[in-house]
């Protein structure tokens, strides 16, 4: 030993002793493994938690533009003041069923609760000027008695309820002064069998206070019309007669 | 002074029990050197030589030995402290004369940390420069600087205390 280590370790004449030093080695040595685990855990979580709220955010963005026919996208009611007037006369939302219109004619597809398809809705207007006479399925030689609805309309509606594989509800609504006709035709699934996924998304009801209501009318410009029946125009249940 | 400088791993605990059990001692007497309180002194070995055994406790390391000394010396600040210690005589022997140990003691406080520590670990606890240069991680021509020039400083400082 030199002579700086030998007057070094005088130093060391009042040194404490080790105690229980060796046992707070292995202590502490255990505190800061529990510690290190518990942060691995921690830094586990947080991966999961920031992989699924990624996942979930990923899911949000893609999953609509990739939805099956089932489950239509949603299009935003503004706008569209057909749409306006059925998802308020049914209470209801539907939404734009490719092929989703013409000149003269609109076509959605009705949800239910759960955001899945229930059936569809088609709206088609005329011009029918002079006398008015909508058939009557009991006898096709007589004219429907119209009733009367706000705004100087007439409307007949007619409803077919009792075949299990199609239900429709019809409406036609007519504008007094012009002749402007609209018709609202709502249907439920066809040939599932079942009674309730059969029904049409609205009632007989519902579909003359959409067919009536001004704000539907207003949906379609002047110029539209499906008087020529058109290729492009869908056929209705009880067809609007448009020569007397 | 270095008795462990094998691979050491974590399924030898009565080894790792003994190295513990051995090295605390001289180790906080290095640690002593380098601070002058025997509290700070034990409380920085502990620390030490707890993470070594931690780490021991997930896989083997090369050199226990070195990862202690290395563990400790880095406990202490590199740069010099803006406060001046002050020792006084320890309780004990009235008889002893404290002095020389509060002189030293006071001389290596005077030190930069880094000199004090190439004293220490080659005075006292008798490493070789290439081994020091390993532990606080310095060239081994910087720590012959150190070594030098620490040696220097304490013979000018506490006079015949120490011959370079």
């Amino acid at each position: 030993m030199n002579e700086l280590a030998e007057r070094l370790s005088r130093v060391f004449d009042d040194e404490p002793a080790t105690g229980d030093a060796v046992e707070a080695v292995f202590r502490r040595a255990g505190r800061t493994r529990r510690r290190r685990i518990r942060l691995l855990l921690l830094g586990g979580l947080i991966a999961v938690v920031l992989v699924a709220a990624a996942g979930y955010g990923l899911a949000t963005v893609l999953i609509p533009a990739t939805v099956s026919s089932a489950t239509p996208r949603p299009a935003p009611s503004a706008g569209d003041q057909v749409l306006a007037a059925l998802e308020r006369a049914g209470g209801i939302r539907v939404v734009p069923r490719s092929p989703a219109r013409g000149p003269g004619w609109r076509r959605y597809t009705a949800l239910d609760q759960r955001g899945l398809a229930h059936g569809m809705i088609l709206v088609v207007v005329y011009t029918v000027p002079g006398t008015f006479c909508l058939p009557v399925l009991a006898d096709k030689s007589a004219c429907a008695l119209l009733e009367s609805a706000a705004g100087n309309r007439q409307y007949a509606r007619y409803s077919w309820d009792q075949n299990v594989d199609w239900q429709v509800t019809e409406a036609i609504a007519r504008r007094l002064p012009d002749g402007r006709t609209v018709a609202v035709m709502a249907t439920g699934q066809r040939g599932t069998g079942d009674a309730e996924t059969a029904r049409p998304p609205l009632t007989a009801q519902q579909a003359a206070a959409a067919a009536t209501d001004p704000v539907l009318m207003n949906g379609f410009a002047d110029s539209e019309r499906c008087n020529d029946a058109t290729p492009a125009c869908p056929r209705l249940r009880v067809n609007v007669p448009l020569t007397q | 002074m270095r008795a462990y400088n094998r691979v050491m791993g974590g399924d030898d605990d009565a080894g790792l029990q003994e190295f513990v059990a051995t090295r605390y001692p001289h180790l906080r007497r290095s640690a002593f050197l380098m601070c002058g309180d025997w509290a700070v002194a034990g409380e920085v070995v502990e620390q030490a030589l707890a993470r070594l055994v931690t780490d021991l406790t997930r896989g083997p390391v090369d050199d226990p030995d070195g990862y202690a000394y290395a563990e400790v010396m880095a406990a202490f600040p590199r740069g010099r402290s803006r406060r001046e210690p002050v020792f006084v005589a320890p309780p004990g022997d009235p008889a002893a004369d404290p002095t020389e140990t509060i002189l030293l003691l006071a001389a290596l406080q005077k030190l930069a940390p880094q000199c004090r520590a190439v004293l220490v670990l080659r005075h006292w606890d008798g490493m070789q420069f290439a081994e020091i240069a390993d532990v606080l991680g310095l060239p081994a021509e910087r720590v012959e600087e150190y070594d030098a020039a620490g040696l220097r400083a304490l013979g000018s400082l506490v006079g015949d205390l120490v011959a370079p």
